[in-house]
Formats: structure tokens, C-alpha cells, sequence
């Protein structure tokens, strides 16, 4: 009778053991890529250069897109594409986020490419990643961008590894 | 003086009731062998309360040796998971077979298993991903998907490990309960999807693997005895 018990209670914590790991709930996977966009001096174009209180909105999205790379270091940012168009009118506004807004100077560029949706795993679900993008700045009198490229042409976002696009100014 | 005396008495009565007991086991008990069928009851009870999973499971075994059994399992599954960023129905049939060995020594006449097993498993299967929400940067808005996508002619293998019991509650039918734990050996998988539910196997997980239990009822036909 005593080993029966044993038995059993092997048994228990055999399935309690088992229950315990259940989930594989925690996403680690890289999911949707964002635009990662680099700063170079255009009299250098080897140089990276600091674009001054860079600030960056999406058309169509009334909040100002924040996050550290924008923050801190300024001479690489990046930014979410839209996953529901394809295009994405980006506004990066030099001098945009200090107080003063009379220095404030914004540049429009649309990034275009196409889509395609992949399955990642079942904690992250599906992510989107983008085919033959291209980039086209939109020409004004005062552009403080003076020439935005993507590194490849055409250029595929499909990861943040490396970065899709540049800009000299 | 007297304390000893009764000592002895009783030790003396021990040994001979003790010795009676051994006479009494000379008569030879023949095992019962049979057929032992079932249905498992976890599946009919759980979609009583929730429509998320449909099933049935048979279950048999046949007594080979004293202490080895066939066994074999086959049912069908309806399974609808909701993770966190999709959806997915997977629909289909399963077939265990394999050996179980009874662990646990039994009184003379009792015939209750502590099962130790080891399963073949396939399963032919189909999988809906019914919707699915891009896993983006919520700064952008959402992209949803509600077209649902069929994947059929699934199939899978694997190997489980199965501990169980199986208790005599009435004369001739049994009560049982038992876990395994499986092991994927391959399966063919989407295009663009994971075979992330098995029939037969449940939840697969990371590395392959997962785990599956069975509560049942089960009937033996008893056929000879030796």
C-alpha cells in the first residue's frame, strides 16, 4: 500500500510538473522591423552626423513618436512603418523638440515598399516585412535634409540589424 | 512473569494463524485476461462548459502476459486556442499505439494497474488560422486579419511516455487516470504557420514536446484466465 502512495504521488507532481511550464508565453523574437534611419554630414558623407533636437511625427498620427534612440543618440533613429499602408509619410522637424518653435524646420519624406506578413511563433504572433522600399523627399525651399537614400536599391526592411536608410544633411 | 506468558501466547497464535495463511495460498489464482475498453470522459464533460474544444477518445488494452498489456488509443479533436495576437481551430483524428507494463503488485483477486507506458502516436489534421493582429509598434495603427486561412493534410508523429492507474470500482469496470508526456518525432507543418496544437499530442511547445492526460471508464471483457 505504501509504494501504491508513492506511486501516486509520483504521479501528481509528474502532471503538476508539467503544468508548471505550460506557456511559452514570453515574445523574444524580433517582430515587426521599424525604419532605422542614420545621420551623415554631407560635406563628409563617411561621417555621421547629429541632427539638433530631432523630432519625428507620422502623418496621419496626431502624438510625437518617442523612444531612446531619438532621444539619445541622435545620429541613428528609429522609427515604425505602417503596417496597414503602403507608404508612410514621415516628418523629421529639425530644432522640433526644444521650446523654441520660430527654428523649427520640417522635412517630408514617404518611404513606399510592399508588404508581406510572416509568421513569427505563437507568442509573437504574425510580424510584417517590407519589400522594395524606396524613398522620396519631398522638395521645399528650405530642406535641412539634402539627400535621403536607402542604403540597397532596392532596399528590403526585414530586421533591425542594420540600417535601411540615410540621410546627409 | 504472567506478562510473558502472554507474549508468547500471542506470538504463538501469530505463527499459527501465520502458518494457516500459507495453506490457504497453495490454491493457485488464475489472472483474468481480457479485453479492457473505454471512453475517456474529459473531453464530453470539458465541451459541456466550454465550446472551445470538442472530442472523443476510445481507449483499449489486451492482456498479453501477467504484466503486460497492448494498449491504443484513437479519437478526434476540435480545438480552438486564443493566443495573444491570433487565433487557430485545428481539426482532426489520432491513433496511439503501444505496450503498458502494470507496476503494481496486486492482492490476491484485485486487478488495479499502476500503468507504465510507452505510445506511438499520428495524427492526420487541418488547421484554421481564424484571425490574426500584426505584432507591430502600437504607436501606428493596427492591422487586424479576419479572413480566416485553412491549412489541410496536416499530419504528425511522435512518442509518449504514459503513466497512469487504473482502479476495479465495480466488477468488470474500471476507473482510470493518466498523463503522458509526448515528444515530437516530425510533422508536416504550414506554409507560414506552426502546427502550434496536435489531436492526440495537445499544446506543442517550444522544443517540441508537450503533454496530454485522460480520465476514463472503461469495460473488461474477460476472455480467459491463466
Amino acid at each position: 500500500m505504501k509504494k501504491s502512495r508513492l506511486h501516486i504521488t509520483i504521479f501528481i507532481s509528474f502532471v503538476f510538473l508539467f503544468s508548471a511550464c505550460e506557456k511559452d508565453e514570453i515574445c523574444i523574437e524580433e517582430t515587426t522591423p521599424r525604419l532605422i534611419i542614420r545621420f551623415f554630414d554631407k560635406d563628409d558623407p563617411d561621417e555621421l552626423k547629429v541632427v539638433t533636437n530631432i523630432r519625428v511625427e507620422i502623418d496621419g498620427i496626431d502624438d510625437v513618436f518617442i523612444n531612446e534612440s531619438i532621444t539619445v543618440f541622435t545620429d541613428s533613429i528609429s522609427i515604425p512603418i505602417k503596417v496597414t499602408e503602403d507608404l508612410t509619410k514621415f516628418k523629421l522637424i529639425l530644432n522640433g523638440s526644444d521650446s523654441d518653435e520660430l527654428n523649427d524646420n520640417e522635412d517630408v519624406f514617404d518611404l513606399i515598399y510592399t508588404r508581406e506578413d510572416v509568421y513569427v511563433s505563437r507568442s509573437c504572433g504574425f510580424k510584417t516585412i517590407f519589400f522594395d522600399a524606396i524613398t522620396r523627399l519631398e522638395a521645399e525651399s528650405d530642406n535641412w535634409i539634402f539627400a535621403i537614400e536607402t542604403i540597397k536599391n532596392p532596399q528590403d526592411i526585414l530586421n533591425q540589424q542594420s540600417a535601411h536608410v540615410k540621410i546627409f544633411h | 512473569m504472567l506478562k510473558y506468558f502472554i507474549n508468547i501466547f500471542i506470538l504463538l497464535f501469530a505463527l499459527s494463524s501465520f502458518s494457516q495463511k500459507k495453506e490457504n495460498d497453495t490454491i493457485k489464482y488464475k489472472d483474468r485476461y481480457g479485453l479492457r475498453v473505454g471512453i475517456d470522459i474529459y473531453n464530453p464533460i470539458y465541451s459541456l462548459f466550454d465550446d472551445s474544444r470538442k472530442g472523443l477518445e476510445l481507449v483499449g488494452d489486451y492482456r498479453i502476459t501477467r504484466r503486460f498489456y497492448l494498449a491504443s488509443e484513437l479519437g478526434y479533436t476540435e480545438n480552438t486556442d486564443l493566443e495573444d495576437f491570433f487565433s487557430y481551430t485545428t481539426n482532426g483524428q489520432y491513433i496511439k499505439v503501444g505496450v503498458d507494463f502494470n507496476a503494481y503488485k496486486n492482492w490476491v483477486g484485485m486487478e488495479n494497474i499502476f500503468q507504465v507506458g510507452l505510445r506511438y502516436g499520428f495524427s492526420r489534421f487541418d488547421q484554421t488560422l481564424e484571425e490574426y493582429t500584426i505584432n507591430a509598434d502600437p504607436f501606428l495603427p493596427p492591422k487586424t486579419v479576419t479572413e480566416s486561412t485553412k491549412y489541410d493534410n496536416l499530419n504528425a508523429h511522435w512518442v509518449s511516455f504514459v503513466l497512469g492507474i487504473k482502479v476495479e470500482v465495480l466488477q468488470n469496470i474500471f476507473l482510470g487516470a493518466s498523463f503522458s508526456g509526448n515528444q515530437l518525432i516530425s510533422s508536416k507543418e504550414p506554409d507560414n504557420f506552426d502546427n502550434l496544437f496536435i489531436p492526440g499530442f495537445n499544446k506543442v511547445f517550444l522544443n517540441n514536446n508537450g503533454y496530454s492526460f485522460n480520465y476514463t471508464i472503461s469495460y473488461l471483457i474477460p476472455i480467459y484466465r491463466k
